[in-house]
Parts: structure tokens; C-alpha cells; sequence
């Protein structure tokens, strides 16, 4: 009997126990309603924060923005949009430290994300750190997207890392992105002229005229494809395609300066270029007088104005070269091609010297300059 | 009746093991919930009474109305409830056998979700510690458990609401060991572990695993940055000071203020903390979001400086006036801030390289911990679990014992068991903890004593002193001694004429005291430096005599008890049972 006693007490406590477990489950339960509600009655809170901090980013109350970002993403620590909202707005107001740490948690929650590599990659390049903004840039184009217009987005980051590149001089990077850039590009004028405009930036003139004619053919009303066409064919050279762009671009924006000034060098170097093709002997003499004359003017007026006594003598030296083969020029001979081109190279060295030494020439002396450049001077 | 015709089941039996383990888990849980229905109910309060965008009015008046609701609670039904939590579970575990009423766990939990939800500059980990103890100690009681079971479940719900409010299982483990029980080499490592574990499963389960602070990645830029770390230390050394010497004068004044203006102090807290929060709303509640801020460099440096100030003033007030909250919390808050001041000059100023400031808030929230709360280890690895990271642990470690070596340079008495000693309660320090089975005070001390009563004079005093060899006697009523008066300055004032004034005119307070659980070599040792009468009072009241000690009380002791012991035990010193 006292045994079977002693049993009673001893269940007694299991019932005890097991009656504490079911209560703890209870509890649990409830505990778990109550932190579910609070945490929506959070999130309401932080939705407002955010909203308002959206208000005040626009309107550009960039510190009270912060403040209410914080109070949104310390309602809802878990919301990512709310904690990249705050870091943007931290590195808006030059609290890239703090926004750095932020993004680097998010990025740390995950890696793979393009946005926050994106974000990441801005406040980098902000603090001018290169390799690591390369860094999460590619991070960023290589990430995972969300949304409908993941290729748009994708080539405007690009873009945007082609132009921090071309910035820091790092042409070659720039040049590769663009490579990858122009083989998925859309059928649109707007896409091929930006492209074209960077190509031009990192110095592949050849990529940046294919893009411009590109953009123009598929808009002939674009006056910037046909104006940088234009300028691409002036860089490479090819005057009479400058000419043919120009005129176009110039049709269509009667009012562009530019434009005009480009078009009157290009005509220039058209019209006095003596060692163009199919030019009769007497039309060349012409034109060779014509230049010699304008290039002698120019080094005069330069030696006028010079006091340095180095660049004194170089011009000088030129000047006699110059009397030595006006005689020649001026013959009753006609001259020669090997005269002809050695004339072309002087010239080409007077203006060359003079825009060293009195500044970049306007005009005719440009045309004369680039006539040069042309045909090899200084080779 | 035959035991085995009843049923399998019925026949289950529980071993105290088997009941004391099963309890072990469930506190852990329960423990966990209550914490994390503390957290949950003071958010919820706080957004109730401040709403979203509180005007400053409301700053001012929801504390201060809030505190006299309080101050009324917790003078008329719950007045264990004021103050942290932590050294009134310290005392109900070394002094009351771990016996918590029931009703103290709820009043802590209401008067400290009303008290921190209202603005009030304080932590909910202590609460937490005490609701948990308070659970424990009223499950535990229903349950046939020895005294000793019994009292070990307190350090082990205070590792599991610990484990839950701030989210560190390790560290809280670490804290109901080196805190609560005072002893790293407890036997009860493993059941602490087991309550924590499951607290913190239960916590992160319901909130999420997502961490209380979003530490940033630690670097020690250079080898050289540890002389920062150095002064980091010396800073979180005095700020620790500077906080609990505040506090501890703040809490003498408001002790000292009359006893009908107690239900009114906490509105007196209420108010102040209303006019900071105008100026400073960080300082309002807990305040991680800020620590968060500090920790990720978000703060400039004037702010956190300010901020340091604030929150130490804020945390006094609210502390000192006799609310119930924490100071765990306020003490992180402070570190973060004090640390990130030091993090900016150092990056500033310093002539080597050094880490972000960030790094130095969260070397900082150890550093004043480790000064305020004095669990040294508790800091090292509730930092070091918050970042996961080798790197941290040797600055850590440097700035931790520098601050903690001055703190205690400067304030012996750690705060926790100061703010006891204000209420009158003594706890045991490990270095006066004897071994069971060695002779205490209690062993040799005389229970049958009188006292003189203080409302008497001298020359009445001198007629019913009690004669024979006695030096001094103990002046007091009803067994509240208010101290001890001499002979000889009984007969010197008899002699002088002054046998007509009180007696309290001639009674002496400066004298020692031991308590019943002191050693035998301790009661020498006071006994030699008292004037012949050595009261031997309750540690839970230290007014309290529970005895007397006697020159002539030890001879008899002695004679009773050590005559006939080998020579063996005298010449070891030994003074066993």
C-alpha cells in the first residue's frame, strides 16, 4: 500500500511535468500570435517611415530622409528595400562609412544580389576605390535580377561602369565592356549613338563611326549620330566623309556652331589638300603657294610674339628651310611629288611649331595642320 | 495493493535527476517565452503610449504619469520588483535558498514592461533574469525537489531569460555562473547549457534568427592599435566609475528622502526623464537601434558623446528614483558610445593606422560591461559571440581588464551588490564562501542576548546593564540593533553628570559585524578588533542580530568542541567540523 502510494505522488509529478509542456505549447502559441501581430503592426509603422523618407528624399531633405529610414528599418530589420533605401540615402548625404557597412551586410546576406552589388559598386566609386568598384560592378552584371527589363537594366549598368572607366582613363577596360556592350545591343538610335559617343571616349574611332552611321541609318533624322559620325570620319581622316556627315547634320541643325566650324575645316582641308588626287600640276602649284603663303604669315606673326629664346631658334630654323624652298615652289617648273610632299611636311612642321608655341591654330592653319597629319607629317 | 498489477505507466518511476533535468528544460523554455514576452510587451507599450511621432508634451508626461502608476505598484504590492532584477535574484539564490514569490516574477514583469515601455532609461535583460528565476523558483516548489535542487534552478533560468532577451546563449551561460552563482567551476555548467540552448531555440523561433546588433566585420589594423585599445580601457575604466558612482549617490539621496515620498520618487525619475527626452529621445528605453548606429559608424562624434553623457544621466535617474529596469543594456548603450568617441579620435588623431570607429563601439560595450556588471568573462564572450571573430579577442580582453581593474580600484564593492548593501543586504563574496563541514560563525555565536533599549537614558541604562565581565552590549528593539554602547562610557558619563541623556548619545555604530555564514578565522579576526562583542546579523538585513560573539562565548566553543581533535587537524589550520 505504501509503495502503490509512493506511485501516485511520483505520477503526480509527471502529470505535473507533462501538464507544464502542454502549457509551455500554450504559452509558445500564444507568444508566437503576439510577436506575429507586433511584427505586423511594425512593418505598418515602418511603411509609413519609409514612405515619408521617400517624401523627404525627393524633396531634398536628404538628413530627416536618413532619420526616417532608420525608424523604417528598425521597425522592419528584415526589409531589405527599407535597409538599401537608408544606405542610398546615408551615401546621398556623404555618410559612405555607415552606407558602406549596410551595404556590405546586405551584400553578405546575399552575395549574388545585382542590386546591392550595384549600390555597392556607386558608393565605391564615389571614394574613388577603382579595383573594388570594378569589382562589384561585374558583380553587379553577373548577379541575379528581378523584374521584366533585366537586359535594359543590365546595359545601363554597364554603361554607367564604361563611363566611371573612361573617367578614371582606364581605357582598355572600358574598351573590353564595350565590346560586350555592343553585341547586345537593341535596334535603336538612341542605344548606338551612346554607344558610339564611349567608343569615341576610349579612342576606338573606327567602333564610334560604325555606331554613328548605324544610329543615323536607323534614325536619319538624328542629328548628334550624324554630327559624331561626322567628327569620327574627321578623326580617322576621312575628310570627304566628314564633309558628306557634316553637311547632313548641319541640314538638319542649321543653328550648330560646331557643327559649322567642323564643316568649314573639313572643307578646307578638302579644298586645299595639294597632294590630293587627281589634281592637274598647276592647281597643285596653286595650292602649294597658297599654303606656304599662309604658313609664312602664320610664323611671322608667332615669331612676333616670341620671347623664349629655344622656341626662337626652332621657329627661325624654319623660317630659313622656309626662304630655301620658296624659291623652288615659286619656278616656272612645276613642281615634282617628292617637292610637292617635302613642301607638305615643312608646312605641316611651321604650324606645328607655331601652335606649340602661340596656341592652337583656327582656321586655315588648323586645315593645314590636319593636311599634314594627313599625309604622314612628322613620320 | 500490489505494484505490479498496476498499469506500465503508473509504474514509471522519476528519479530527483530525472524530475530536475525534465525541469531543467522546461524553465529553459518558459524562461525563454517570458523574456520574449517582456521584450514583446515593452515594444508594444511603448508604441502605444508614444505612438509614432511623439510631441514633446508627451515625452514629458508619459513617463512621468506612467512612473506614478508604477511608484504606486511597486511601494503597495510589489516593492522586491524595483532596480534590475539581477542582485535580488543573487540574493534570493545565496540567501533565501532560491525562493522566489510567484507574485515578485509578475511585478516585475508588469511594473517593468509599464516603467522601461514609458521611456525610462533601462535594460530588460535583469527583469528578464528575475521573471525567470521568479518562474523557476515557484515551478520548482511544486515539486518534491531537496533545497539544493531547488536553489539551482535559478542560475538556470537566469542563463535561459538571459539566453532569450539578448539573444548570446554562450554568454548567458557564462553570466548565471560567474554572476549568479559567482563561481565558474559550478557544477551546474551543464544544466545552465541545457536551459539556454532551449530558451534560445524558443526565442529565435518565434523572432527570428536575426541578430539583436548587425556587428560590423572586425580588423586589428595594426599591431600598434592596441595601445588604443589601452586607452579605450582607461576611458571605459572611469566612464564605469563615473556610472556607478553616480548611481550609487543618486540611490543614497532618494533613500535618504522620506518614506511617505517613496511611491512618489519614480515620478520624480519620470519627470527628469521626460525634459532629457525632449532633448535626446535616444536615450529613451533600451536604445539598441542606437548602439546599431554606433556600432556601423553612423553617429558623428559629438553626437556620441553627447549621447554617452545622456544616457548615463538618463540611466542614473531612472535607476536611482526606484524603477524596475536594467542596467545591463544602459551599460552596452554607454560602452557603444564611449567606445566610438575614442574609435573617431583614434582615427583621427592617432600616429598609426586604426580600424573604423565601429570597431571600437563593440570593444567598447565589453569594456563598460565589464566595469559596470564586473563579469569580465561574461564580456569577453558575449562580444565574441556577437562577432564571431578570433580577431577581436585580444583587444577585447586588453581593454576589458584595464577598465575592470580600475572600476574595482575605485569602487571595491561591485554595483550589483552595492545596491544591495543600500537596502541592507549583505551578499557573500566567493572569497568568504567556506567549504561545507567548516565551522561558521553561526556554529559558536550565542542566540540568547539582550539589548538596551535606545528610548532610555544613561543612568537607566547603567542600572539595567547587565553585570559582570561584559565590556559593551548591544543597544536596539526588537532584535533591530541600532549599536553598540561601552561601559566605560556609561560610567564616564555617569561621572560627567550627562546620566540623564539618552543613551543613543553615547552609542557607537563604527564597529564590525559578521554574518552567520562567516568563517571561524574571520570571527577571530573581527573579534580581535571589536571592543569585547561581536554581533554576528542577517545577511538578507543587516540590522538584523541573529547573534552574538564573545571572547568568553569562543573559549566555551573551543572547549566544547576541539578538545579530544588529533594534533594532525590543529597543526593544518584546519578548523573543520
Amino acid at each position: 500500500v505504501h509503495e502503490a502510494g509512493t506511485y501516485r505522488i511520483l505520477n503526480g509529478e509527471i502529470l505535473l511535468l507533462i501538464a507544464l509542456a502542454v502549457g509551455g505549447i500554450g504559452v509558445f502559441l500564444f507568444t508566437r500570435s503576439m510577436a506575429a501581430r507586433e511584427q505586423r503592426m511594425e512593418a505598418r509603422i515602418a511603411a509609413i517611415w519609409y514612405k515619408e523618407g521617400q517624401r523627404q528624399l525627393d524633396s531634398g531633405e536628404v538628413d530627416s530622409a536618413v532619420d526616417s529610414f532608420r525608424k523604417a528599418t528598425t521597425n522592419a530589420p528584415g526589409n531589405r528595400s527599407y535597409t538599401l533605401a537608408l544606405a542610398n540615402a546615408l551615401a546621398r548625404d556623404n555618410h559612405d562609412a555607415e552606407a558602406q557597412q549596410i551595404l556590405l551586410r546586405l551584400r553578405e546576406s546575399d552575395p549574388e544580389n545585382a542590386e546591392f552589388n550595384l549600390y555597392l559598386a556607386r558608393l565605391v566609386a564615389k571614394r574613388g576605390e577603382i579595383p573594388d568598384a570594378v569589382r562589384y560592378y561585374q558583380n553587379a552584371l553577373y548577379g541575379r535580377w528581378t523584374g521584366s527589363q533585366v537586359d535594359e537594366w543590365k546595359r545601363q549598368v554597364r554603361t554607367e561602369l564604361i563611363a566611371y572607366l573612361l573617367a578614371h582613363h582606364e581605357h582598355n577596360m572600358a574598351l573590353s565592356e564595350l565590346l560586350m556592350l555592343e553585341s547586345d545591343l537593341p535596334e535603336s538610335a538612341a542605344a548606338h549613338g551612346q554607344v558610339a559617343q564611349l567608343f569615341l571616349q576610349a579612342g576606338d574611332v573606327h567602333h564610334a563611326l560604325k555606331h554613328y552611321l548605324v544610329a543615323a541609318q536607323l534614325d536619319p533624322t538624328d542629328v548628334r549620330a550624324l554630327r559624331g559620325a561626322g567628327e569620327a570620319a574627321f578623326e580617322l581622316g576621312d575628310y570627304a566623309k566628314a564633309n558628306q556627315y557634316l553637311e547632313a547634320a548641319l541640314e538638319l541643325d542649321p543653328n550648330s556652331e560646331t557643327t559649322r566650324k567642323l564643316l568649314s575645316v573639313t572643307g578646307m582641308v578638302l579644298t586645299y589638300d595639294p597632294l590630293a588626287p587627281h589634281l592637274t600640276k598647276e592647281e597643285r602649284q596653286r595650292r602649294l603657294l597658297l599654303n606656304f603663303g599662309q604658313s609664312q604669315q602664320r610664323l611671322e606673326s608667332c615669331l612676333s610674339q616670341m620671347s623664349n629664346n629655344q622656341r626662337n631658334a626652332e621657329l627661325r630654323s624654319l623660317k630659313d628651310e622656309a626662304l630655301a624652298m620658296e624659291p623652288k615652289l615659286h619656278s616656272r617648273q612645276l613642281p615634282d611629288s617628292e617637292l610637292a610632299r617635302s613642301a607638305v611636311e615643312l608646312i605641316y612642321q611651321i604650324e606645328k611649331a607655331a601652335s606649340v608655341a602661340c596656341g592652337e591654330p583656327e582656321g586655315l592653319d588648323q586645315a593645314l595642320l590636319l593636311i599634314g597629319v594627313k599625309h604622314g607629317g612628322g613620320q | 495493493m500490489n505494484t505490479s498489477e498496476l498499469p506500465r505507466i503508473w509504474r514509471l518511476r522519476l528519479r530527483e535527476n530525472h524530475i530536475f533535468l525534465a525541469l531543467t528544460i522546461l524553465i529553459g523554455v518558459l524562461a525563454g517565452l517570458a523574456a520574449v514576452l517582456f521584450t514583446l510587451a515593452i515594444n508594444g507599450t511603448t508604441y502605444l503610449l508614444f505612438g509614432i511621432s511623439p510631441s514633446y508634451l508627451r515625452y514629458i508626461l508619459v513617463p512621468t504619469l506612467m512612473s506614478l502608476v508604477t511608484g504606486f505598484l511597486l511601494t503597495k504590492f510589489f516593492p522586491e520588483a524595483r532596480g534590475s532584477g539581477v542582485p535580488q535574484t543573487e540574493a534570493a539564490y545565496h540567501l533565501q535558498q532560491g525562493e522566489i514569490p510567484a507574485r515578485v516574477a509578475f511585478g516585475k514583469f508588469l511594473t517593468g514592461v509599464l516603467c522601461i515601455g514609458s521611456g525610462h532609461s533601462m535594460g530588460r535583460e535583469g527583469p528578464s533574469v528575475q521573471i525567470g528565476a521568479g518562474l523557476a523558483s515557484s515551478i520548482g516548489r511544486w515539486f518534491p525537489l531537496s533545497p539544493a535542487r531547488a536553489q539551482s534552478l535559478i542560475p538556470v533560468a537566469a542563463a535561459a531569460a538571459l539566453s532569450a532577451a539578448f539573444n548570446t546563449p554562450v554568454a548567458a551561460v557564462l553570466f548565471a555562473l560567474e554572476e549568479i552563482i559567482g563561481d565558474l567551476n559550478a557544477a551546474l555548467l551543464g544544466s545552465t547549457v541545457v536551459a539556454s540552448v532551449a530558451s534560445v531555440i524558443v526565442e529565435r523561433s518565434i523572432l527570428g534568427s536575426s541578430p539583436i546588433f548587425h556587428v560590423p566585420e572586425y580588423h586589428l589594423v595594426d599591431p600598434a592599435e592596441l595601445i588604443a585599445y589601452v586607452a579605450l580601457g582607461i576611458v571605459g575604466g572611469l566612464v564605469s566609475l563615473a556610472f556607478c558612482k553616480g548611481l550609487l549617490h543618486a540611490r543614497a539621496l532618494f533613500l535618504r528622502m522620506p518614506v511617505r515620498s517613496k511611491m512618489f520618487q519614480p515620478a520624480i525619475g519620470g519627470l527628469i526623464i521626460g525634459v532629457l527626452l525632449i532633448f535626446f529621445p535616444q536615450v529613451m528605453g533600451v536604445g539598441y537601434q542606437y548602439v546599431n548606429q554606433a556600432l556601423n559608424n553612423g553617429l558623428l562624434l559629438r553626437t556620441m558623446l553627447v549621447l554617452c553623457f545622456a544616457k548615463l544621466v538618463a540611466t542614473i535617474v531612472s535607476y536611482a528614483s526606484g524603477n524596475a529596469g536594467g542596467i545591463f543594456a544602459p551599460s552596452l548603450y554607454l560602452g557603444a558610445m564611449a567606445g566610438g568617441t575614442i574609435g573617431v579620435l583614434m582615427h583621427r588623431f592617432a600616429p598609426f593606422p586604426t580600424g573604423d570607429p565601429g570597431a571600437y563601439a563593440l570593444v567598447g560595450m565589453g569594456t563598460l560591461f565589464a566595469g559596470i556588471i564586473r563579469a569580465p568573462m561574461t564580456s569577453v564572450f558575449m562580444i565574441f559571440e556577437l562577432t564571431q571573430d578570433y580577431q577581436v579577442l585580444v583587444p577585447l580582453m586588453i581593454a576589458n581588464m584595464i577598465s575592470f581593474l580600475i572600476s574595482t580600484r575605485y569602487q571595491p564593492v561591485p554595483l550589483y551588490h552595492a545596491l544591495l548593501q543600500q537596502e541592507h543586504v549583505h551578499l557573500p563574496t566567493p572569497s568568504v564562501r567556506i567549504p561545507a563541514g567548516t565551522w561558521r560563525a553561526s556554529d559558536l555565536m550565542l542566540r540568547d542576548f539582550a539589548f538596551i533599549s535606545p528610548q532610555i537614558s544613561i543612568e537607566q541604562a547603567a542600572e539595567i546593564a547587565p553585570s559582570g565581565d561584559a565590556s559593551c552590549f548591544l543597544v536596539g528593539d526588537k532584535g533591530v540593533y541600532s549599536g553598540l554602547v561601552m561601559r566605560d562610557h556609561i560610567e564616564k558619563a555617569l561621572v560627567s553628570g550627562a546620566g540623564k541623556d539618552p543613551i543613543t548619545t553615547i552609542v557607537t555604530t563604527d564597529h564590525a559585524h559578521v554574518h552567520p555564514d562567516h568563517s571561524i578565522e574571520l570571527v577571530l579576526d573581527r573579534l580581535a578588533k571589536s571592543p569585547g562583542l561581536l554581533p554576528v546579523v542577517s545577511r538578507n538585513q543587516v540590522n538584523r542580530v541573529e547573534g552574538v560573539i564573545t571572547p568568553q562565548a569562543l573559549i566555551q566553543f573551543v572547549q566544547r568542541n576541539l578538545q579530544g581533535q588529533n594534533t594532525d587537524s590543529h597543526s593544518s589550520g584546519g578548523m573543520g567540523k
